[in-house]
């Protein structure tokens, strides 16, 4: 990550690596060679499928009333009918908007979540009068290693809106049944509802965050002490700076996690949107429209879509991080 | 002195108390679901359909009748708006198994028979003077509450283990870990030595590249390589997800490129001036110190194999009787949605495993989170 | 040394191909996979049936292994076009309807090839002509399914209630003894009569807790896609125009279905649960009339499938006619599945086999009459006639109560033409966002529903177009 905030490194230019010593020549070789299983992988899985997506995009490739089309160039007109496309780009404020919003609406609630959550809990297990940190900390974080297709029938039990624990608990504390929440199946509930269910996958990021926390050298807390700080601003002006890389690789993570997800609820509704359409995640129709409806060329266009708008969130990311993230080696 | 000493200690001891139960509380929220799960893998169906059941397995009771009385009665109430009368005859109802319902009577509630409802009233039997006859109830069976006994219905495990085909589901997922596993690591040992221990041109640029695939979209690659793998004919087998884990990927490779650059290069060396290739120094002077490293890409591995879905999803959607545990309980969902308490015995059965690895081997889990994630 | 890493390499991914691939092996009968999924059949009885009847084909058949692929109702649309992408689709596939042969438009094998062996001339000549198209003969007759009122009698009588007509044209007879036309208004107030509270009251009287219903008037269980809601009310229509320039053409008196149906789960006096209640396990997860808290359903005889918990409670129901709809016309829908075969079949001629083994006799007695101590796996009427008075009596013995099934037969002669399930350009998913509308009047309270079908016509005629 630090590499990345950095900056790029030059590519090496073929003239510097014809006059490499025999022995640089060898350990070229030889670095290439250890390489290669990595390289191959990255050519064939990676690169090669990245630009046929980039040609499917410009082709007609897909399967109407069961034939396949003859494959043929159409220019721009995918990228056309998908900025057109109501299913993506509609706002609709009173109703299900288009998938794209879909993402960035659940974004606005899972991201910060998923960052001060996680926090929140490293903060609390690195409190000195804690007792058992150790079993705090290994049980807030064993539920990260269940399978999500498991943990989220598990809340998606627990949340269900008429024999739900939770709703039942509201009622019992004297919350009338009909203020409760409809969960999954309430158009504006159902994204809370979604990050409750994810909400079991932030022990890595509490850990890491703890460590990063732990790892604070603790003459910079006296020293702060000795400035008479206040515990807010020892946070802000101590903690926070030395775990901010921490911070900031959980939530490029996050990010771009968030515009691919999809597997929740295609598990939850079998893709289908419901309720009312707003779980067609980004994502969502993008698989429906290559596997469901079989529309290769117009997938492909959402996919590079998607692949561009997270490559100019990280970009953006990165460029702003050099402004809020410290790294220790800056300080020489 | 002695006092402030005590009032500190006290207060040290105050405060220990209070953060600590915070912090046990909201532990308990948040594994509240385990206890959902448990309690709902209990249930049975009949349970399950009724409304106003308790949380904990039960059976509702139920109340035999022996036939004590066999007279006829008439009793007059109102149905749809007009009087009419409803007849009862004791007879119909010998040898039948009644619902019980507890019954508001005179402010004391009664835990009673029911032997005909109707909207506006109903007919009960009190089951401990069965010989004294029914008689009338004025208010609406359906809201009232009815009697339950602590039922736990282990069965359903028995019956799970059998409709998901678990052994067979549970090899599936074993297989597709343990030579994922391999691939991994053969490939990642591989390519992280070559990344921390060669320097030559564009090294950094590539390093820079395979890092970077960590925030690449899966969506952007998807339809060349599934139609790719459709044409010769691999979708069907394991092929398409165990051949790729033999090519390295960012994320683990990245783990042990780091625990390398922290090995000394004073043994490495020594092994080179001895004549060794560099495949002998890693196999014989690296992978040796990397033991912590290594297990910890594969207990990681082996838990995302576990919960891997998308890719056994689509690969393996011809081939059921081949796919693992977690799209096998998705499909298990799908057709015994209606049967809660199976869908919640198949959760526990998916997630037993990995929660006894994780209780197995939580030190290397610590270790490896703390390399990649604290370091990057 | 480099050779040996090389060496190293290529053993495991040796090792993996040759431990991956196994079990592939040549020679030896020919594999014919059975997809169900599409429509009826993924229910956990029904598997059983159809494992039973795989297992008394293969027992029966050297030439041929049959192979059952059962996959959930939701998915199974996803499933099978990810699998016809990969060109490893099914060989045989059903019980599919109207809706999944829409769906898969043009996979099809194309049947008379097969048939010289095949004897036709048991079928009524129309069942046959149903299933030409253009491209020939797709299927052939294996059931059809009239729908009809299923009721609680029990929950009349509590209510001091009349029943439902039991045959068409019938009057109904109000509480207050006035004698009125069976259609949506009368069928309207009797299910509000039907939707009760927890402390006795119905739906239109005064005090009436919505929130505290334990039994509600009306649920059209699995048969609440709005385009089923709007055949029951009008004669179905989508689409009007030639390729590119498709216009969306929904009837106005389908519109007016849905305001009504949305009426009945938020109006003020609902009788119809909502999403989150019908989904909830009490009121069976979706399965609701099987809960025995729902006083009416309409559905098709398929339905007759999925009523083990019903039964097995002591519930009992009984058909009553379809109401007439704001035209003065029946408009019911008649289902019709049967077996298909997938165009890309490399075994074509044994997957006719198999196709011809499950709508013939073995294959109708396992799955619609029952064989032995296994019930019928398909409720649904045999196009076979040998067999319709066999099917008659075993699911007359199934749900005993049941005093006539005249009444649901008899809405064989309202069949929905052209089918409700009809074709429409890029039908899966045109009929997927129309779905989405319906999942939208489930859930949601306040919807201005005039501009949620707007917005639906407006969507509607992208994805006819796309």
């Amino acid at each position: 990550m630090e590499e990345l905030v950095r900056g790029l490194p030059k590519l090496p230019s073929l003239k510097s690596i014809r006059h490499l010593t025999p022995l640089a020549k060898q350990e070229y070789r030889n670095g290439l060679l250890y390489l290669s299983p990595w390289i191959l992988g990255f050519l064939a899985f990676t690169l090669i499928p990245m630009i046929a997506t980039l040609i499917f995009s410009f082709m007609n490739i897909k399967i109407t009333d069961g034939v396949l089309n003859p494959p043929q160039f159409v220019g721009f007109d995918n990228y056309e009918t998908l900025f057109g496309d109501p299913q993506v780009w509609n706002m609709r404020p009173n109703s299900t908007p288009g998938s794209l919003w879909i993402t960035i609406r659940f974004g606005l609630i899972a991201l910060p979540v998923g960052i001060l959550l996680p926090l929140g809990l490293a903060l609390m297990m690195n409190n000195k009068h804690l007792k058992g940190q150790s079993f705090f900390r290994s049980m807030f974080y064993m539920p990260y290693i269940i399978p999500f297709v498991a943990s989220v029938f598990l809340w998606g039990g627990i949340l269900n809106p008429e024999t739900g624990w939770v709703n039942r608990t509201l009622i019992a504390l004297g919350i009338p049944k009909e203020n409760t929440p409809g969960w999954a199946n309430d158009i504006n509930w159902v994204y809370p509802t979604y990050v409750i269910m994810g909400i079991w996958g932030i022990g890595n990021a509490m850990l890491t965050m703890l460590a990063g926390i732990q790892g604070v050298p603790t003459d910079l807390y006296d020293a702060a002490e000795v400035d008479g700080a206040g515990k807010l601003a020892t946070f802000w002006n101590v903690t926070f700076p030395m775990i901010s890389p921490v911070i900031f690789y959980n939530l490029v993570l996050s990010v771009v996690g968030l515009f691919q997800y999809f597997l929740v609820p295609l598990v939850i509704n079998a893709g289908t949107g419901r309720p009312g359409g707003a779980t067609m995640f980004y994502n969502l129709y993008l698989y429906k429209t290559f596997f469901t409806n079989q529309n290769m060329s117009y997938g492909s266009t959402l996919a590079w879509i998607l692949f561009l708008v997270i490559l100019v969130v990280t970009v953006v990311m990165f460029a702003t991080a050099r402004y809020w993230v410290y790294y220790a080696s800056d300080k020489g | 002195m002695d006092a402030v000493l005590r009032k500190t200690k006290l207060k040290k001891g105050l405060n220990a108390t209070f953060v600590t139960t915070v912090t046990a509380a909201v532990l308990a929220i948040f594994l509240m679901p385990f206890l959902y799960m448990i309690l709902t893998s209990l249930k049975t169906q009949t349970q399950i359909t009724i409304l106003g059941a308790p949380f904990w397995p039960a059976a509702p009771a139920q109340y035999t009748y022996e036939g004590e009385d066999l007279g006829t009665y008439t009793y007059q109430m109102d149905l749809g708006g007009t009087m009419s009368d409803v007849i009862i005859d004791m007879n119909d109802y010998v040898g039948r198994d009644l619902d019980m319902y507890m019954v508001p009577i005179d402010g004391e509630i009664q835990n009673l028979a029911l032997l005909k409802g109707y909207n506006s009233a109903s007919v009960f039997l009190d089951p401990q003077d069965p010989a004294a006859g029914p008689f009338m109830w004025t208010g609406y069976y359906k809201g009232l509450e009815r009697g339950w006994e602590i039922s736990p219905t282990w069965q359903n495990y028995t019956d799970v283990w059998e409709l998901i085909n678990y052994p067979r589901m549970l090899w599936n997922t074993f297989f597709y870990a343990f030579t994922t596993t391999i691939g991994i690591l053969v490939s990642c040992i591989v390519v992280a030595f070559g990344f921390s221990r060669f320097r030559f041109p564009g090294r950094d640029f590539l390093f820079i590249v395979l890092i970077s695939t960590i925030f690449l979209p899966g969506a952007v690659t998807i339809i060349p390589t599934f139609t790719f793998f459709s044409q010769i004919g691999w979708v069907g087998t394991w092929l398409p997800l165990i051949v790729p884990s033999f090519f390295a990927n960012a994320y683990d490779t990245f783990l042990l490129r780091q625990y390398f650059m922290t090995l000394p290069r004073e043994l490495d060396e020594a092994a080179y001036m001895d004549g060794a290739s560099p495949f002998r120094v890693l196999w014989s002077v690296i992978i040796p110190q990397s033991y912590p490293a290594i297990v910890a890409v594969t207990i990681f591995h082996v838990v995302w194999a576990w919960n891997d879905y998308f890719g056994p999803l689509i690969y393996l959607s011809t081939k059921m009787d081949s796919q693992p545990i977690s799209v096998a309980l998705a499909r298990f969902n799908g057709i015994y949605g209606q049967q809660p308490q199976y869908i919640q015995a198949g959760a526990l059965m998916t997630l037993l495993l990995p929660v006894i690895l994780f209780f197995a081997a939580q030190r290397f889990f610590v270790q490896g989170i703390v390399i990649t994630g604290v370091e990057k | 040394m480099k050779k040996t890493l090389y060496v190293l390499m290529a053993l495991v991914v040796a090792s993996a191909m040759v431990l991956t691939s196994c079990g592939g092996g040549g020679g030896g009968p020919v594999q014919i996979r059975w997809f169900v999924g599409l429509g009826t059949g993924t229910d956990p009885a029904q598997v059983e049936v159809e494992q039973a009847l795989v297992d008394e084909f293969n027992a029966t058949h050297d030439n041929i292994e049959l192979i059952l692929e059962v996959v959930p109702y939701d998915s199974a649309r996803d499933t099978l076009a990810t699998q016809i992408a990969a060109g490893e689709g099914p060989d045989v596939i059903g019980p599919v309807g109207w809706a999944g042969s829409n769906a898969f438009f043009g996979q099809w094998l194309e049947l008379s090839p097969y048939m010289d062996d095949f004897d036709t001339s048991e079928y009524d000549p129309a069942l046959i002509d149903m299933y030409i198209s253009d491209e020939g003969q797709l299927g052939l007759p294996f059931l059809v399914f009239p729908a009809a009122i299923f009721y609680i009698p029990a929950m009349f009588d509590e209510a001091g209630l009349n029943y439902p007509p039991a045959e068409y044209g019938e009057a109904y007879v109000m509480p207050d003894g006035a004698s009125v036309t069976w259609d949506y208004d009368a069928f309207t107030e009797v299910a509000r009569l039907l939707t009760i509270d927890a402390n006795g009251l119905n739906a239109t009287q005064e005090g009436f807790d919505r929130n505290a219903i334990v039994q509600y008037g009306f649920h059209p269980t699995w048969s609440g896609h709005p385009s089923y809601i709007g055949a029951f009310h009008a004669t179905p229509s989508y689409y009007t125009g030639s390729a590119g320039s498709y216009e969306t053409a929904i009837p106005d008196a389908w519109k007016d279905a849905w305001e009504w149906y949305y009426d009945g789960i938020w109006g003020n006096q609902p009788f119809m649960p909502n999403g989150a209640v019908a989904g909830s396990p009490e009121f069976g997860s979706g399965n609701t009339f099987n809960s025995g808290k729902i006083a009416m359903t309409i559905t098709n005889l398929w339905y007759t499938c999925c009523l083990g918990d019903f039964a097995s409670a002591g519930n009992e129901f009984q058909f009553g006619a379809i109401p007439v709809g704001a035209d003065g016309q029946v408009h019911s829908r008649v289902d019709a599945d049967t077996f298909r075969a997938w165009k890309g079949s490399a075994h074509p001629a044994e997957a006719f086999e198999v196709l011809a083994f499950l709508i013939g006799p073995v294959g109708t007695e396992y799955l619609v009459v029952g064989h032995g101590d296994l019930a019928a796996a398909y409720g649904g009427f045999p196009s076979l006639p040998d067999y319709q008075q066999p099917y008659l009596d075993s699911t007359g013995a199934n749900y005993p109560f049941v005093t006539t099934w005249d009444t649901i037969l008899a809405g064989l002669a309202y069949p929905d033409v052209p089918s409700a399930e009809g074709y429409m350009p890029n039908w899966n998913e045109g009929w997927a966002r129309i779905q989405t509308f319906g999942d939208l009047m489930n859930n949601t309270e306040g919807l201005n529903l005039a501009t949620e079908i707007a917005t639906l016509e407006a969507d509607l005629t992208v994805i006819f177009n796309k």
